[in-house]
């Protein structure tokens, strides 16, 4: 991955974090918050073949910012999000990501499975939390659609 | 001989390995580094959620608040009477702190702070105060109408992170009001708290208001915390629990105040 490239992930990471913690908290339900970084985080994941260096860096990038915006000790967000890419890739070669439904199931899968991982921390689980920020998945899922969309379009 | 490829990895990987290490035993100064660059556009983006929210509630919540109204309007003729009530106590009561020479603006010392970024996944919000302004950790935070919030639990340079009274880690004692029972409130983690510690002889009535009991050293008597709710009682169990309806959403709160001493 280019340098330039890798600044530009630090840089949008940085501000989805902060986007997540100060401007989306207002539109929180039932406790339940939308986990922005995680939601791009697997959008960038499933979007486009990725190798493994490339992954390592999103992981490392996503996990860096969100441990800066923890309470718990450096670096276990950036693991966290590690064994969530790793889980990712091992879906992604059995489940199609090219269509919404398939899309949709490791969105899913790969939210579950985040805050699984998280119960194992904080020994919580909210089963709304996952199926807000599915839904919310879903959302930036056709944004990101209609931006593909209009970008081919000034292309032409 | 090493290729210039395998070179370049190796001064990359070495690069990395430094990072990480020097971001593991400076944890505390880089985390202050970035609330302290991220703090302005924070406030701005916690303003403009505030804007944009409040704007969505008030279009989608209209017959609600309509039956909201009429609630209010209830509760308000039933506190106009106990007012009345209170009226004549607060005045018995400025006579005995004038006879004592005890002010209320004496009762604590206390600096107002702004939130600017929320985790509700941990239970902890960051505020603009830090140790330039003598904040140090274990002081609590209430709001204005002496609800608590919760505590500082790290303090940077400019920011401290508090801890809500619903993160796992925070617990205090507390009393019921007008009564004489004491227990123990624990965070449950995701906007939860829950009484503990409660003799199972004792009596709990579900709506029953609860305060801090003051016995930490830190946290004064009668901040506000809520009010019971599910009451959880088995003959097994030596104490019962009850979980606590929280009088505020403590994490969309803007403005708090810091109890720099009593």
């Amino acid at each position: 991955m280019k340098l330039s490239k890798t600044l530009i992930l630090f840089l949008l990471f940085y501000f989805l974090t902060l986007l997540q913690t100060s401007f989306l908290i207002h539109y929180s339900w039932h406790n339940a918050g939308i986990h922005l970084v995680l939601l791009i985080f697997v959008l960038l994941l499933f979007n486009k073949k990725r190798d493994i260096k490339e992954g390592l860096v999103l992981a490392v990038l996503a996990g860096f910012f969100i441990d800066i915006f923890s309470s718990y000790f450096f670096g276990l967000f950036i693991l966290l999000f590690i064994i969530l890419f790793f889980l990712a890739s091992y879906l992604k070669k059995r489940i199609s990501a090219n269509n919404f439904s398939g899309y949709c199931l490791l969105l899913f899968l790969t939210i579950l499975v985040y805050n699984l991982l998280f119960f194992l921390i904080s020994y919580k689980f909210n089963f709304f939390d996952v199926l807000y920020n599915f839904l919310a998945g879903i959302v930036i899922y056709f944004i990101s659609k209609a931006i593909y969309v209009l970008k081919q379009g000034f292309g032409k | 001989m090493i290729r210039k490829k395998d070179k370049n990895r190796i001064i990359v990987s070495s690069l990395v390995l430094v990072v990480v290490i020097l971001v593991l035993i400076f944890q505390t100064p880089v985390r202050s580094f970035f609330y302290t660059i991220s703090e302005p556009i924070q406030q701005s983006l916690w303003q403009k959620g505030k804007n944009s929210s409040d704007f969505f509630n008030g279009l989608f919540s209209f017959s609600a608040l309509t039956r909201e109204n009429e609630f209010l309007g209830q509760e308000n003729r039933e506190l106009l009477s106990k007012i009345v009530e209170i009226d004549s106590l607060r005045k018995e009561n400025e006579e005995l702190r004038a006879a004592l020479n005890l002010g209320l603006a004496d009762d604590y010392k206390i600096i107002e702070a702004r939130v600017f970024s929320v985790n509700l996944e941990q239970d902890f919000v960051l505020v603009n105060k830090g140790k330039q302004d003598g904040i140090k950790k274990g002081m609590p935070i209430i709001d204005f109408h002496n609800i608590l919030i919760g505590r500082v639990e790290q303090v940077y340079t400019n920011q401290s992170k508090v801890f809500l009274i619903s993160n796992k880690d925070v617990k205090f004692s507390v009393g019921i009001e007008g009564e004489t029972i004491n227990g123990l409130a624990k965070g449950k983690g995701k906007g939860e708290v829950f009484l503990d510690l409660v003799p199972k002889e004792e009596k709990l009535v579900s709506g029953a208001l609860i305060t801090t009991a003051g016995l930490e050293e830190n946290f004064p008597q009668g901040l506000l915390i809520g009010r019971i709710g599910d009451i959880e009682r088995t003959d097994l169990a030596p104490f019962q629990k009850a979980n606590i309806e929280l009088l505020l959403d403590v994490s969309k709160q803007n403005n708090l105040l810091i109890i720099l001493a009593q």
